[in-house]
């Protein structure tokens, strides 16, 4: 089947105007909304959106119009929180749609909030930040001035605020889900929770169609394109805006340049430092395809679109040790399956690749990942032991030979 | 997050009070938000920055403001790591050795950077002038190794690269953060799927037209 190739949010990166607003207008910026408000009726909007099969780029991959549409209409004030924190390893899209083109990401929460009446979103960034913060701020002030937002929108009688934020003010610590953040979110309210790159895409869809969007990708079900951050042994590692449904093989060979220096391919994190690793031949001999239902189909998981290539070099304990560790850091220490889970995990993966493995370990993590899932209050642990679970049934021969041997066999490649 | 971290108890040190800017810098932050808290970490990032640290009288003075206890303010400074409560660097080198960089020297520009400073990672250099620390993912991955140094960051660094950075940080001289743009051959990503786009657009309107006059 012919994938049609056509960049949509990353359209204007090449042109370093259009992070202004002057070069976002003069290169067709807010026209999506100079369409719809006052215009369109909302809920015709969703429709656009649910037509469209805009599922949400964050990580789970949940329909996005569908998901407006849970927002219970008749309950106010009710929020939207963007979602900038770009938290997963191997992630680093947000950043770049935030500091590039900052106002297409202030024209799709427009466009949000009209489809689903709300009068204030919150631009979550993260504090480590800055650049992004001070693009996005920067784009707010010359929205406001030239009144794109605010009261009264180009006269539609629509109006909405946007704010940059850095949280509640709060310890980073989930809430258990029911009730769920459509009904009771941010600040209590019902909240609708997007990623950025998912916003992004709005303005594209409202003034090209639903028909258009759909029309790129694989089926009616993985539409339009997806930011794959390809890093890594990559010959070209980078941002790479392409169709859903492209294979995993043409990402890397066809659009990233390969593997570095000619080296073979060994293993591809496909979505995030949570979706289990692929190994060098499910990609080869399975085809894999790059979108949401393809990868879940593989046993994986588009997540956030963050795609870890890893050559025959690299050596599948200290990845996997390595991920393990960001996860112990992440925890929030709530859910003690959790808390001690991943630093268990985190320990014995380190201790196995320096060589201090014992000859139960191996088992003793296989025991401890169904404990892992399903038991806590959020995704965090069961992401853990996706992760890990992964490395250890694909690559297990590799784990033994770190215990048998007593040391990594590859010679711990890239020591901390 | 810093489990079991301990309140940075510290008698006798001095009172902590905003600068009237930057006391004016938060009414505006407060007011942007439907609960002032979440003007909290704002708060306490302009506090790091005037104080140099997040101490407890830092912590204090915040409680205050805000009307929650000192507890309640340590709760959220101990749970992100980009909150100090010891003074770091005038320069902050933060490594990233996540996977995404470890695969591409992290563990090896680290030891550069510790070696050429003087200074291991978790300290801070006697005279005050550098710190480093290992953090975790900065998103920055397509850019890998990359650091951030303050609020800057510089992506594809190699160890002369560093050397470079810190020399010119050492003289005083102001040093531009570094994209992956610019630090390496050009990712060619855009260029080459714009090549693609353009390919298979050719290719679909010639085989449009075939099916057209056919």
């Amino acid at each position: 089947m012919a994938i049609r190739f056509e960049k949509i949010v990353t359209g204007r990166f090449g042109n370093p105007e259009a992070s202004t607003l002057a070069g976002y207008e003069a290169a067709g910026g807010y026209q999506a909304i100079r369409k719809i408000l006052g215009k369109a009726e909302p809920k015709n909007v969703i429709e656009l959106v649910k037509a469209s099969g805009l599922r949400g780029r964050g990580g789970a991959g949940f329909p996005c119009g569908l998901k407006w549409s849970f927002v219970p209409q008749s309950l106010n004030p009710k929020y939207l929180a963007v979602n900038g924190d770009e938290g997963e390893p191997g992630t680093f899209k947000d950043r770049e749609l935030m500091i590039r083109d900052p106002h297409q990401l202030i024209e799709g929460i427009v466009v949000a909030c009209y489809a689903v009446g709300i009068a204030k979103a919150y631009v979550y960034i993260r504090g480590e930040f800055d650049a992004p913060w001070r693009a996005v701020e920067r784009a707010l002030g010359e929205a406001y001035a030239k009144g794109y937002l605010g009261e009264n929108i180009l006269g539609s009688g629509f109006g909405c605020d946007v704010y940059a934020h850095r949280g509640e003010g709060k310890r980073g610590h989930p809430r258990l889900k029911p009730p769920f953040p459509a009904v009771v979110g941010l600040y209590g309210k019902p909240t609708v929770i997007n990623n950025v790159e998912t916003l992004s895409n709005l303005p594209h869809i409202v003034n090209n169609g639903a028909e258009w969007f759909a029309g790129i990708g694989i089926d009616e079900k993985n539409t339009g394109t997806r930011m794959y951050c390809v890093s890594g042994h990559a010959a070209r590692p980078g941002l790479y805006e392409l169709p859903l449904g492209l294979t995993c093989e043409e990402l890397i060979y066809e659009h990233a340049g390969g593997m570095r220096n000619g080296k073979a391919l060994k293993a591809v994190i496909p979505g995030g430092a949570s979706a289990p690793v692929l190994t060098a031949q499910e990609v080869r001999e399975g085809k894999v395809r790059m979108d949401f239902d393809s990868l879940a189909k593989a046993g994986s998981m588009g997540g956030s679109g963050g795609v870890i290539v890893m050559d025959e070099t690299a050596c599948m304990v200290q990845a996997a040790g390595r991920l393990a560790r960001f996860f112990e850091h992440e925890s929030c220490g709530q859910c003690s399956v959790c808390r001690e889970g991943t630093g268990w995990v985190s320990e014995i993966i380190n201790r196995v690749e320096a060589g201090r493995g014992r000859a139960d370990d191996l088992a003793t993590l296989a025991s401890i990942d169904p404990n892992m899932r399903g038991n806590t209050i959020c995704v965090l642990s069961d992401a853990c032991a996706m992760m890990f679970g992964a490395f250890l049934k694909k690559f297990h021969r590799e784990f033994e030979a770190h215990v048998e041997q007593g040391r990594c066999p590859l010679g711990s490649p890239y020591p901390a | 997050m810093a489990l079991g971290a301990r309140f940075p108890h510290s008698p006798g040190e001095e009172r902590f009070e905003f600068t009237p800017e930057n006391r004016a810098e938060l009414g505006r932050i407060m007011a942007k938000y439907p609960a002032r808290r979440s003007a909290l970490i704002p708060a306490l990032q302009l506090a790091q920055k005037q104080a140099g640290a997040v101490t407890s009288a830092v912590m204090q003075h915040l409680a205050a403001i805000f009307g929650i206890s000192p507890m309640d303010v340590w709760g959220v400074v101990s749970f992100y790591s980009m909150l100090k409560t010891r003074p770091v660097g005038k320069h902050h080198v933060m490594v990233c050795d996540n996977l995404s960089c470890a695969l591409l020297g992290a563990g090896s520009l680290l030891r550069h950077l510790e070696q050429r400073l003087g200074c291991r990672a978790g300290h801070t250099r006697a005279d005050g002038k550098f710190s480093v620390e290992r953090v975790e993912c900065l998103g920055a991955c397509g850019g890998a190794p990359c650091l951030q140094i303050n609020e800057d960051y510089f992506e594809r660094v190699t160890p002369a690269m560093a050397d470079e950075i810190v020399a010119a940080l050492e003289k005083g001289e102001p040093v531009a953060p570094v994209g992956a743009d610019e630090a390496a051959p050009p990712r060619d990503g855009a260029g080459a799927a714009q090549e693609s786009a353009a390919q298979e657009s050719a290719a679909q309107e010639s085989a449009a037209q075939e099916k057209a006059a056919g």
